[in-house]
C-alpha cells in the first residue's frame, strides 16, 4: 500500500484521498472518506471508498454518499461519464477504475513458485499474464494477472508455503 | 503416536480435538474458512491455514487444499470431526494415498455404513432387526410402490443423510411427489447424493444410541447408550442423556449386544455410534455413525473416558486400554445443545453479534464451546454454538443441575434454545422420563393451538 497517499488532515476533520493523480487529470472517478467521530483505519476507509465507487459507477449516479455510524464517505464523479461496466465486468476491473493497488491473492494452498524469468519490479504486466504458480497436490494452479498494471512489490519468495487468500503481488493497475 | 495432527472441522468440535491432541502431546494444525480466521479453533492450534472462502463447499469441504495443507504443515494425521469431510470414504481414501492417518475407521468400512441400505444389509446378516424398508429408489414411482408395500406411514430418507437432513415423513401417496422432491434436493445440497430410500415409519419410538470402539486387533467394546429422543420436528437432536431411562435391562442389554456384534462384522476402528429405535420392547437398527458425534460427552462424563483421546490411539495403532469389563456408569447425564435458533420461528438459524456471554461453570458442569463475547455468528455453518453436559448422582439431580445451569447461561446478542430447553426440563412427561422422538414437537403443537 505505500503508493497510496497519507491521510491529509483538514480542520478537524481528516481527508483521505488516494486517487489524487487520477483525479488532477480529470478522467476518473475520485473518492475520498472523511473520519468524523472515532479513529478508522486507512485501510478501512481504503474499502468503503472502493465499494461506495463501485456502486456509483454500477447504479451510473453523479455522487454516492455511504454513511455506516459515525464513519461516511462521499464518491464523486468527474465531468466525463465513465461508460456504465457490462455485468460480465469483474471487480478488478471496478478497482481499476480508481487507480488503487490491487493485491493478487493465492486461491490454493500449496507450495507458490514464481515463473521464470521472476518479473522485475515496475514492469508493466499485460492482462492475463501468469506470474507464478502455486502446486497443491501436484497440480499446477496459475496465478494470472487479473488486469493489466506495474508490478510494485513481490510479496512471497519461490517455494513458499501459501494458504488461501494469501497476498502474493501488489499491482499498480493502469486504464 | 501421531505427532501432528490436522484438523479438519471447524466450531466446537475443532477446539475439543484439539484439547484432546494436546494432552497426548500431539502438535496441532487448524484449517479455517476465511470467516472463521479469528475463530478460537484458529487461535488454539499450533498453526493454522485458511483454506477457503466462507461457503464449506469451498474452504471446509475443499479437499485438496485440506490435504495440502496437511503436507505443508508436516502433520501425519487428519481428524475430521464431525459432519463436513468425517463421513467422506473418499476423502479417507485420499488421505492414505498421501501417507496421512485419518482418524476413523477404514474408507471400506465407511462406504459401507455410510449407505444406509447397504449398512441394513450388512447388519442383517450380523443378526440385527431393521425396520422394513426398500433398496435405493429410482424414481417417485418405485418410491411409491414400496410405501404401498410397507404401508403408510413412511419415512423417506437419504442414503448419505444425517442430521435429519434429506428426511421426510410420508403419510399418503398424495405427499409423496412433493417429499421425494425437497429430500431429494435436500440431500443433494447437503452431501452432493440426492438419492433416497424409504422405510415403514415406526410411530412414536425412542432414538436409542450405543457407543462403540474398535481396535485394529479386533476387539470392540461398547461404552454404553445414550438416549436422543428430544428432538425438534426437523429430527435434530436437542437433548440428550445416558443412561437411557425407563428401559428394560433385557432391552438395554440387547441394544449393548446388537451394537458389538454389527462392528464386529465389519471390523470397526474407532470410534462409532449404532443407532436403534426403540419401540417398547422391540429394537430396530437405523444406521451406523462411523465418527465422534456431536453427544460424545455424554458417555465421556458418565463412563470417564475420554472418547478422543481413544480416537487417537486408536488411529496410531494402539490396542483398546479398557475392558469392557470395566467400563461402568456412574450417576447420570445429560446434555443441552445451545444452538443460534430461534426456536419461536421453527427453530431458524440466526445470525449476529454475541454482545455478552455467561457461561456456566461448577460441580459436574462441562461446556464444550467455541464462542467467546463479541464473536459474529456466521450464516454459513452449522448452528450449534455451545453444550452444555452436566453430570451428577441420579437423573433428578443431573436434571435439577442442568436447569441451574442453563438459568446461569447469559447469551445476548442472537436467539437461543437456552429458553426451550428449559421449557422441556420443566416438562411433567420429560422429567419422568423416556418420552418419544416426536414428543417436542408435540409440546409445539400444543403451544400453536393454545396460542
Amino acid at each position: 500500500m505505500r503508493h497510496c497517499p497519507r491521510p491529509i488532515a483538514q480542520a478537524s476533520n481528516v481527508w483521505i484521498e488516494f486517487s489524487r493523480k487520477a483525479v488532477s487529470k480529470n478522467k476518473t472517478v475520485g473518492a475520498s472518506g472523511r473520519r468524523l467521530a472515532s479513529v478508522i483505519s486507512f485501510k478501512q476507509a481504503l474499502v468503503r471508498a472502493r465499494e461506495a465507487a463501485a456502486g456509483c459507477v454500477a447504479g451510473n449516479l453523479a455522487e454516492l454518499r455511504v454513511e455506516d455510524g459515525d464513519f461516511a464517505v462521499e464518491v464523486r464523479r468527474t465531468p466525463r461519464p465513465l461508460p456504465i461496466p457490462v455485468p460480465s465486468e469483474t471487480l478488478e476491473s471496478q478497482v481499476s477504475v480508481l487507480r488503487a493497488p490491487v493485491l493478487l491473492r493465492s486461491e490454493n494452498v500449496g507450495a507458490v513458485r514464481l515463473v521464470d524469468p521472476i518479473p522485475s519490479i515496475g514492469e508493466s504486466i499485460a492482462l492475463g499474464r501468469e506470474l507464478a504458480w502455486v502446486e497443491c497436490l501436484g497440480i499446477r494452479n496459475p496465478v494470472k494477472a487479473g488486469l493489466a498494471g506495474n508490478l510494485i512489490e513481490i510479496l512471497v519468495e519461490d517455494g513458499q508455503a501459501v494458504d488461501f487468500g494469501r497476498p502474493l503481488f501488489v499491482l499498480d493497475a493502469v486504464e | 503416536m501421531i505427532r501432528k495432527l490436522l484438523i479438519a472441522n471447524r466450531g466446537e468440535i475443532a477446539v475439543r480435538i484439539n484439547r484432546a491432541a494436546h494432552e497426548l502431546g500431539i502438535r496441532t494444525v487448524a484449517i479455517f474458512a476465511e470467516p472463521d480466521r479469528q475463530s478460537l479453533h484458529t487461535r488454539l492450534a499450533d498453526e493454522a491455514y485458511c483454506v477457503g472462502p466462507g461457503p464449506a463447499a469451498r474452504s471446509y469441504l475443499n479437499m485438496p487444499n485440506i490435504i495440502a495443507a496437511a503436507l505443508l504443515s508436516g502433520a501425519d494425521a487428519v481428524h475430521p470431526g464431525y459432519g463436513f469431510l468425517a463421513e467422506s470414504a473418499r476423502f479417507a481414501e485420499i488421505c492414505a494415498d498421501h501417507g496421512l492417518i485419518f482418524v476413523g475407521p477404514t474408507p471400506w468400512v465407511i462406504a459401507q455404513m455410510g449407505d444406509k441400505a447397504t449398512a441394513k444389509r450388512v447388519v442383517t446378516a450380523a443378526g440385527l432387526l431393521t425396520t422394513p424398508g426398500s433398496d435405493i429408489l429410482a424414481s417417485v414411482e418405485e418410491a411409491a410402490r414400496a410405501a404401498e408395500e410397507f404401508g403408510y406411514p413412511v419415512l423417506l430418507k437419504a442414503t448419505a443423510g444425517g442430521g435429519g437432513k434429506g428426511m421426510r415423513a410420508v403419510n399418503s401417496r398424495a405427499d409423496l411427489e412433493y417429499a421425494f422432491a425437497t429430500a431429494s434436493a435436500e440431500a443433494e445440497a447437503n452431501f452432493r447424493d440426492g438419492r433416497l430410500y424409504l422405510e415403514k415409519l415406526i410411530e412414536h419410538p425412542r432414538h436409542v444410541e450405543v457407543q462403540v470402539l474398535g481396535d485394529a486387533f479386533g476387539s470392540v467394546v461398547h461404552i454404553g447408550e445414550r438416549d436422543c429422543s428430544v428432538q425438534k420436528p426437523s429430527h435434530q437432536k436437542l437433548i440428550e442423556e445416558a443412561p437411557a431411562p425407563l428401559l428394560s435391562e433385557k432391552v438395554r442389554r440387547g441394544l449393548h449386544q446388537s451394537a458389538v456384534r454389527a462392528a464386529q462384522a465389519v471390523h470397526y476402528t474407532g470410534a462409532g455410534t449404532l443407532e436403534f429405535l426403540v419401540s417398547g420392547e422391540q429394537v430396530y437398527f437405523m444406521e451406523m455413525n462411523t465418527r465422534i458425534q456431536v453427544e460424545h460427552p455424554v458417555t465421556e462424563m458418565l463412563y470417564g473416558i475420554d472418547l478422543v483421546s481413544e480416537q487417537l490411539r486408536i488411529a496410531s495403532g494402539e490396542p483398546l486400554a479398557v475392558k469392557q469389563k470395566d467400563i461402568v456408569p456412574r450417576g447420570h447425564v445429560v446434555e443441552c445443545r445451545i444452538n443460534a435458533e430461534n426456536a419461536d420461528a421453527n427453530f431458524a438459524p440466526v445470525a449476529g453479534r454475541l454482545e455478552e456471554l455467561v457461561l456456566p461453570g461448577g460441580l459436574g458442569v462441562r461446556v464444550d464451546t467455541h464462542i467467546t463475547t463479541g464473536l459474529e455468528i456466521s450464516p454459513f455453518y452449522d448452528s450449534l454454538i455451545a453444550k452444555i453436559i452436566v453430570h451428577a448422582a441420579s437423573r433428578d439431580a443431573a436434571l435439577t443441575r442442568m436447569d441451574a445451569a442453563l438459568r446461569d447461561t447469559r447469551i445476548v446478542g442472537v436467539h437461543t434454545t437456552v429458553g426451550i430447553c428449559r421449557r422441556i426440563l420443566a416438562d411433567a412427561r420429560f422429567r419422568a422420563g423416556g418420552v418419544p422422538v416426536d414428543f417436542l414437537a408435540g409440546v409445539l403443537a400444543a403451544d400453536m393451538v393454545s396460542l
